[in-house]
């Protein structure tokens, strides 16, 4: 089945990168909806409420600074309703380790973020269709990592 | 009361109210015949979207399916292809698809991008670097066997596309994984 967009959800609690994720989403065909959240928590609630929504592809902020990151990563993978979402974690500087960490915990994507917005566009649309022949194609998710 | 019978040109009805949807919508296009609408530009997908509506409204529609179905019917025969490449005397991509599904592999390759946001020749190597990881995590077959059995001139050649399709070495990608059975 061609869906033809995409549903999105990106975890960031920066006024300014919310600004540079609808700016780039804006120009992008593949996307039919964004929906922004400040902590993975309250993703976590929206999913479980009552509209039952579910969003292809989750934009998660790496802070290294939050102690439980790796945790609450656990356990948005680990949500049943989820497993056909894809998760994309970015920052724009984190060690190997914790880069090598995030994948263990369940990512699909590490995005190295850009410092220029044409930069960040274009990872962003690449991101995108690449997890779209992900979820439109027989191709393994649960094996699906891909690192920028 | 006064009765009056009818007759009508289908096919001028047809154009007519083809012709009032499209200039009711702002999407700028042009008539190929009588059954292909061009859109020009790159109308937003809810302007489709509600264009369609309208043309179902006058019970005109939109016929999707077959191109759908061509291009799953492409992914299938790619991945028939990638199972057995090994017996397959390399094979040329666009002959191989042009012999099983009888399209022009220039034809093909438009339908398949138009549609899926990518070209062809990306999603063989997508879809054989999947199948890559998989021989590496249920097969005991060595990464110069995978290789030999992917069609690739060399391991060194599969390591390299590995690399840039997945961002890492084939060994860090197995170490992972392997991690991660652990943790999740």
């Amino acid at each position: 089945m061609i869906r033809g967009f995409l549903k999105l959800a990106v975890v960031e609690d920066d006024k300014s990168s919310k600004k540079l994720f609808q700016k780039a989403i804006n120009e992008s065909t593949l996307v039919a909806g964004m929906i922004f959240f400040q902590q993975s928590n309250e993703l976590l609630e929206y999913i479980d409420g009552p509209q039952n929504h579910v969003p292809d592809i989750i934009f998660l902020k790496l802070d290294p600074m939050v102690k439980n990151f790796l945790k609450d990563l656990r356990q948005v993978r680990k949500q049943h309703q989820l497993r056909n979402t894809l998760i994309v974690i970015y920052s724009s500087g984190a060690s190997e380790q914790l880069i090598e960490d995030t994948f263990v915990y369940g990512a699909n994507v590490y995005m190295d973020k850009p410092h220029t917005y044409e930069k960040f566009r274009e990872v962003v649309e690449k991101i995108l269709k690449i997890n779209f022949q992900y979820l439109e194609s027989n191709l393994n998710i649960e094996n699906f990592i891909y690192r920028t | 009361m006064i009765s009056m019978h009818l007759t009508y040109d289908a096919q001028k009805v047809y154009m007519k109210v083809l012709e009032e949807c499209l200039k009711a919508s702002s999407i700028e296009y042009e008539l190929n015949g009588w059954s292909e609408v061009k859109l020009k530009g790159q109308p937003a997908l809810s302007e489709i979207r509600t264009f369609k509506n309208k043309l179902r409204e006058a019970g005109i529609y939109v016929i999707e399916n077959s191109r759908h179905e061509l291009i799953q019917r492409t992914k299938d025969t790619i991945s028939e292809m990638i199972l057995h490449q090994e017996d397959l005397k390399s094979p040329k991509l666009s002959t191989y698809l042009t012999e099983k599904l009888n399209y022009s592999y220039t034809y093909l390759s438009k339908i398949f991008s138009e549609h899926t946001h990518y070209s062809i020749e990306h999603f063989v190597i997508l879809k054989k670097i999947d199948y890559a990881k998989k021989l590496l995590l249920e097969s005991r077959l060595s990464l110069t066997q995978i290789s030999y059995k992917l069609g690739y001139s060399s391991v060194g050649h599969l390591s390299k596309q590995f690399k840039k399709t997945t961002g890492m070495t084939p060994t860090a990608f197995y170490n992972i994984i392997q991690k991660r059975n652990r943790t999740l």
